[in-house]
């Protein structure tokens, strides 16, 4: 998933220790620093920076809140949490290569992951009000939208309540082209495929978004179970109670209903991945019709 | 303060046969992939004309995403092996940027896919070839600015990274030769106090795939049973893994004839279009590859001035104050310098060369005047590779690399026509 999987990989693949010392930046200004010393080619240490977040989500000790826990179910014993951090990033932890499990493909997959290692942390917080939807348990009561971030001093919010969760994505962009394109794009996404999952797969896999074929495609792929999605140039009424800041759009509001069906068992993954790379996502085709016009 | 010049730059050294990316500051670059897309053409045409009914909206859409139907490098190519609906194009050819549209595919997806970084965020150094025209450097910064929004864009000299790349603070060397081999073009270009000499860039038409199609006529000449859809490939991995430098082509025929068993090699394969397995022998190909740069008349009958003669003449072409640093510092790079001992053969002939030379003038003068010997050093490093990459990592990391880009403003103010000239090449000749 993320960029330096292929490098973590490479590194794990080679038997004998290799001196490396990388820093990467991700979309959203995530940022990587890996170091693996020669002595010791066992070890391997992994330091994340999160995008600054703005004040009105909550962060308790430089990471969103249940990112600790996050991080440990999800790695086990491969993955030791360094307090404190390096300086200048938000995490770091020391991966022991020799407690990978032996089985390849549960070794693959365990790799996929730490390669996804921001989604784990920062979508810590989305993971668990999904997890309380799909148990359907009773949401703690909260009067005011629950702020995540997903960009530098930019959120979204969640909005649980009984039976269903609403995640709203205000969308900003800086250069004016880009927010005309992405209005645009928005707004054909919302008319013609009223849900996230179908447009996220429509557009990879390219089938043409044709009303006639949409419904088509409906029918025989299943996609009516997808979460719907609605676009709205003023602020959604389920805003209400956040703060005025994160209501200055420039290109209106996506809001996406998350039943309990989409999150269930597997489901669950595929839901905080995509909804934790939606930004990024519409940027990345707003680049890519830029160069088509 | 720009937050994106707290950010590492974006480093892309575009090759013919390779492009290296990754972020400047690192030692190594995040991913080297083969310079090709390829796209699925039979989305491009169909939908438009078949589709009148419907409102322009789908048609649109259809375009569009008939266009985000490729893809690049590695996986271009087993697409294009196992589907025929794509066809692969090469956006540079010859160290030339040849396909716009491909090429601005195929940065797409480095930055989107592979860096997975946005453009906006970051300083970007591109590469070009020292014979570009003013005008496509114009356009690589029009895309750059236009499609991607890039801060800032700095485009730097291919030869001069390469010379970057060995600048350490304890020797700060930016004169000397650049032969740079590449996969689809040869340059010799001579470069003083970081100042480009144009006018004694020698360019040669034999490169990295020159030395691939020889090793795969040798091999067919021979009668190796390779299937011919596949031969290309073999050839270029034969050439990869097997290929290294002679001293001497009479002498080395001999070793192979005494100890064959020492010096052939298999190669095994499985036929792609019914599985079987084949087989076959490495023989002679392993030093005549490379040989070709030594001895061209074995390849091609059009040009048959060897390698070190071209750098020879090169240097004798350069300010004559110059030459004797020149001769110091033959630094190599591209991955067709990557043979083993071609270092050692180059500095051999050349040395051999100079001392003729400087030999002819002392008997000229008749032993009155003795002339200084002259050094020759072919320098050598282990990440010839991708040392022109790593020459930019260098040099994007420094602070002053900022401030020589040109930016976003700038871009704005004046247009492409700021891409057009580059600083290094205004020197003092």
């Amino acid at each position: 998933m993320a960029l330096q999987g292929s490098s973590i990989t490479a590194c794990f693949s080679l038997e004998k220790g290799i001196e490396l010392d990388c820093h990467w930046v991700e979309f959203d200004d995530v940022r990587y620093h890996v170091q693996a010393a020669m002595k010791n080619p066992q070890l391997l240490l992994l330091s994340v920076s999160l995008p600054t977040p703005p004040l009105e989500t909550v962060f308790f000790g430089g990471l969103p809140l249940g990112a600790i826990e996050a991080i440990k179910a999800a790695y086990g014993v491969v993955v030791q949490i360094l307090d404190p951090p390096r300086d200048g990033f938000n995490l770091t932890v020391k991966l022991n290569l020799s407690k990978l499990p032996p089985d390849e493909e549960y070794k693959h997959a365990l790799l996929v992951k730490i390669a996804s290692v921001r989604e784990v942390v920062l979508g810590a917080p989305l993971r668990v009000v999904l997890k309380h939807l799909a148990s359907r348990a009773v949401v703690p009561d909260v009067n005011k939208p629950i702020a995540l971030v997903h960009r530098p001093k930019e959120s979204f919010f969640l909005v649980p309540q009984a039976e269903k969760v609403t995640v709203v994505f205000p969308m900003r962009f800086k250069h004016s082209v880009d927010t005309v394109l992405a209005t645009s794009f928005l707004q054909v996404v919302s008319q013609f495929l009223p849900s996230l999952d179908n447009f996220f797969d429509l557009w990879v896999i390219g089938i043409p978004v044709d009303r006639q074929e949409f419904v088509e495609a409906r029918c025989t792929t299943g996609l009516n179970n997808a979460p719907p999605c609605l676009w709205s140039l003023s602020s959604p009424s389920e805003l209400e109670g956040a703060p005025v800041e994160a209501s200055s759009v420039n290109a209106g509001f996506v809001s996406f209903v998350i039943f309990p069906r989409h999150v269930e068992g597997k489901k669950l993954d595929r839901t905080v991945w995509s909804l934790l790379t939606f930004h990024a996502y519409v940027s990345y085709h707003v680049k890519v019709r830029f160069f088509c016009s | 303060m720009d937050p994106a010049t707290s950010r590492p730059a974006v480093v892309i050294d575009n090759g013919t046969g390779y492009t290296k990316m990754g972020f400047a500051g690192n030692v190594e670059p995040s991913f080297i992939v083969p310079t090709v897309v390829a796209v699925n053409e039979s989305f491009v045409n169909q939908p438009r004309s078949s589709t009148k009914s419907s409102n322009w909206l789908a048609q649109h859409s259809a375009g569009v995403m008939a266009d985000l139907d490729y893809f690049i490098g590695e996986e271009a190519l087993s697409r294009s092996r196992s589907n025929n609906t794509y066809n692969l194009s090469y956006p540079i050819k010859h160290g030339q940027v040849d396909n716009w549209d491909a090429m601005e595919r195929f940065w797409q997806q480095c930055i989107f896919n592979y860096l997975r970084c946005d453009p906006e965020d970051h300083y970007f150094l591109l590469t070009e070839s020292p014979l570009t025209a003013p005008e496509s450097r114009e356009y690589t910064g029009e895309i750059m600015f236009e499609t991607f929004n890039v801060p800032g864009l700095y485009i730097a000299v291919q030869p001069v990274l390469a010379l970057a790349a060995g600048y350490t603070t304890s020797k700060c060397e930016m004169t000397g030769v650049v032969v740079d081999v590449g996969d689809g073009a040869t340059h010799v270009v001579p470069v003083a106090d970081g100042y480009v000499i144009g006018s004694s860039i020698k360019s040669i038409p034999i490169a990295g795939k020159d030395v691939t199609l020889f090793i795969q006529q040798l091999m067919r000449e021979r009668g190796e049973h390779i299937p011919p859809e596949d031969s290309f490939e073999v050839a270029r991995k034969v050439k990869e893994t097997h290929c290294y430098t002679c001293s001497d082509i009479v002498k080395e025929f001999n070793k192979h004839d005494r100890e064959p068993s020492k010096y052939i090699k298999q190669w095994r394969g499985i036929k792609p279009k019914t599985g079987a397995p084949y087989s076959c022998d490495i023989g002679y190909e392993r030093f005549l590859g490379p040989e070709v740069f030594f001895s061209p008349e074995i390849y091609s009958s059009e040009f048959t001035t060897p390698l070190p003669a071209v750098i020879d003449k090169c240097i004798q072409s350069a300010p004559i104050d110059t030459r004797r640093a020149l001769y110091k510092n033959v630094v190599l790079s591209g991955g067709s310098t990557m043979f083993k001992d071609f270092h050692r053969r180059l500095q051999r002939d050349l040395k051999k060369i100079v001392d003729a030379r400087v030999l002819a003038s002392d008997a000229r003068h008749g032993g009155e005047i003795k002339a200084q010997p002259v050094e020759v050093n072919v320098v050598s490093h282990p990440i010839q590779r991708y040392a022109v990459w790593f020459g930019g990592s260098v040099l994007g990391s420094t602070p002053e690399f900022f401030a020589a880009c040109h930016t976003k403003a700038e871009y704005e103010e004046y247009g492409a026509s700021i891409c057009r000239t580059n600083p290094v090449f205004k020197g003092m000749y």
